[in-house]
């Protein structure tokens, strides 16, 4: 088997897996783009992170939602992965 | 800070600890094969592999070290459970499913599933063990840490007793015994961090916001690093005095994960892409809850000064101590030990691995059969296990998620290029991503040695975390020099 297919094989997945994996990657863009801005804020304005909000700052507001928006993530993607292994 | 030794928390201590090596005991009976030490022979069900996942993944550094780091250094202390999580998105969403196609012991079957080159294999093997090694000598850190307030014994006596207890395991169990120890643990440490929030609370008599809010309002918060403005503490810039070091951490943080040796060799004890694929949300949920309560332990223990000034990992313990007294503070530490145990049996697990299937089996070409393996790599394990007490012993005094934030951007720049183009870019060749891990090792590596970490004021490379170099270097040179054998 050449390099090519075994790259076919690791990606030869029905097409809903395919549609699947594109969702995830939509995601994922989403998600680390936050993430960029979160960073790129803390590095050179962190004063921005310090912006009172719902009693707290920006910052603690901010690094809350990251971590419970990966949760929420993870659950949608695996109900969608799940859904589209059940219309196989 | 002087301790001395304690009987109820000795008591408790040793029950969690013999109830542990009890577990590896029984499941070292069922170890047949090198499949069932190496993967539990891959019929792990998804829901006990990811909590075993968070298991593997809580260490030392989790509940000793960003606990400790955020009584310290405040928000700069949180961007690690922030980083720490982020992650996990990676792992999920791009890594998970195809890995679990293509491997089936270490980080370098994958790997070599499609690029079927020696040097490739020893490239990759090499990088295991450094980053195993990496992520060693923190755990063994938290553990003498913890051994001195609990049993009343030196540093260097807690890491010789942890090092003996993991060996043990390893070299009887595998995977099938790190996998429920994992389990198990991974339960504890939850509604321990939960307990100890509730702990906060109860104590100060305010809601989860009110608390926070109390200490960024507070214009003389009392810090371990003296008195400050709550707002200032509670904002970036604390301990990330160069802002390019917040942002190399970042990078490193998300970018490790789904390069970690230990962590990626757990897609392979589940039957199905599948299963890997629930097993990491069960990861992300377990994970996520625990890392937003490590806000209120490291706030907790400096909003009540339970801390030891010359041992920040003991933040976590002391404020159990402080709200519940020698019982609460012996369970906490008790899990928190266990917790190490765990996670050093899947780092050595995935080390000896490494030298024992990677190099000594497939890249030196020595015919073994299956008992020969297993004995070998239970051989390799004490090794590993050795050099980790050794290593953990010249490592004292350092915050454990400190070193592991080192652990995940030598992860980060040697593994996941390799692994992200071999995954999903057929113009990859063997050399680049020979070349590429070679490269994202010695420059992490080699930057952390020229870096304030090991030289201090004099360092050459002025930041603590090499992420932001090492890493886009790695990709570069892997596609880099793919890109120019195709042309």
């Amino acid at each position: 088997m050449t390099e090519e297919n075994k790259t076919d094989e690791i990606m030869a997945v029905p097409e809903k897996d395919q549609k699947t994996f594109k969702r995830g990657v939509q995601l994922f863009v989403v998600y680390i783009t936050i993430y960029t801005l979160f960073t790129i804020v803390g590095t050179v304005r962190k004063e921005i992170l310090m912006i009172r909000m719902f009693g707290m700052n920006l910052g603690i507001v901010g690094g809350m939602s990251i971590i419970a928006g990966a949760i929420l993530i993870a659950v949608y993607y695996n109900w969608y992965a799940g859904k589209m292994e059940a219309e196989q | 800070m002087e301790y001395v030794f304690q009987p109820i928390a000795f008591a408790l201590f040793m029950l969690i600890t013999l109830l542990t090596l009890g577990i590896s005991w029984y499941a070292g009976r069922q170890v047949k094969t090198a499949s069932h030490y190496f993967v539990a022979g891959g019929g792990v069900k998804w829901l006990v592999n990811g909590i075993a996942f968070a298991g593997d993944y809580l260490s030392a550094a989790s509940f000793l070290g960003i606990a400790g780091m955020i009584a310290f250094y405040g928000f700069d202390g949180f961007l690690y459970s922030i980083g720490f999580l982020a992650g996990w998105i990676v792992a999920l969403l791009i890594v998970a499913e195809p890995l679990r196609r293509c491997g089936k012991y270490t980080f370098c079957d994958a790997l070599v599933f499609r690029l079927e080159d020696k040097g490739v294999r020893l490239a990759g093997a090499v990088s295991t063990l450094v980053v195993s090694l990496f992520y060693l000598i923190p755990q063994i850190v938290g553990a003498g840490s913890i051994v001195q307030p609990l049993l009343g014994l030196s540093y260097e006596v807690g890491v010789v007793l942890v090092g003996a207890l993991v060996i043990y395991i390893t070299a009887t169990a595998g995977m099938v015994s790190t996998t429920y120890v994992q389990f198990i643990k991974g339960f504890l440490l939850l509604i321990a961090a939960a307990m100890l929030t509730i702990g906060v609370l109860w104590v100060t008599g305010l809601g989860p916001t009110d608390f926070i809010a109390s200490i960024i309002d507070n214009p003389a918060l009392v810090t371990p690093r003296g008195t400050m403005d709550g707002s200032l503490f509670m904002a970036p810039g604390i301990k990330f005095t160069n802002p390019l070091d917040f942002a190399s951490l970042a990078m490193a943080l998300i970018l490790g994960t789904a390069a970690l040796p230990h962590v990626l060799i757990r897609y392979y004890t589940v039957p199905t892409p599948a299963d890997a694929r629930k097993s990491t949300v069960i990861a992300i949920a377990a994970i996520g809850v625990f890392y937003m309560l490590t806000l209120f332990l490291g706030l907790g223990a400096t909003h009540f000064m339970t801390v030891d000034l010359g041992n920040q990992n003991l933040s976590a313990p002391l404020l159990a101590e402080f709200i519940g007294g020698e019982i609460f503070f012996g369970i906490i530490s008790s899990i928190a030990f266990a917790t190490i145990l765990g996670t050093v049996s899947g780092l050595i697990m995935a080390a000896a691995g490494a030298i024992a299937h990677d190099i000594w089996t497939v890249y030196l070409g020595h015919d073994m059969t299956d008992d020969e393996t297993l004995r070998m790599t239970k051989i390799t394990a004490v090794g590993v296990g050795i050099a980790a007490i050794i290593l953990g012993i010249i490592a004292k005094g350092q915050n454990v998620a400190f070193l592991v934030g080192l652990a995940f951007a030598i992860a980060a720049s040697a593994n996941l290029p390799a692994l992200i183009s071999v995954l999903f870019w057929k113009g990859t060749t063997a050399r680049g991503v020979e070349l590429g891990i070679w490269t994202g090792l010695f420059s992490s590596a080699g930057l952390i040695m020229i870096g304030p970490t090991i030289m201090g004021a004099s360092a050459i490379f002025p930041l603590a975390n090499p992420g932001i170099v090492s890493i886009p270097l790695s990709f570069a040179v892997t596609f880099g020099v793919s890109m120019m054998q195709k042309k």
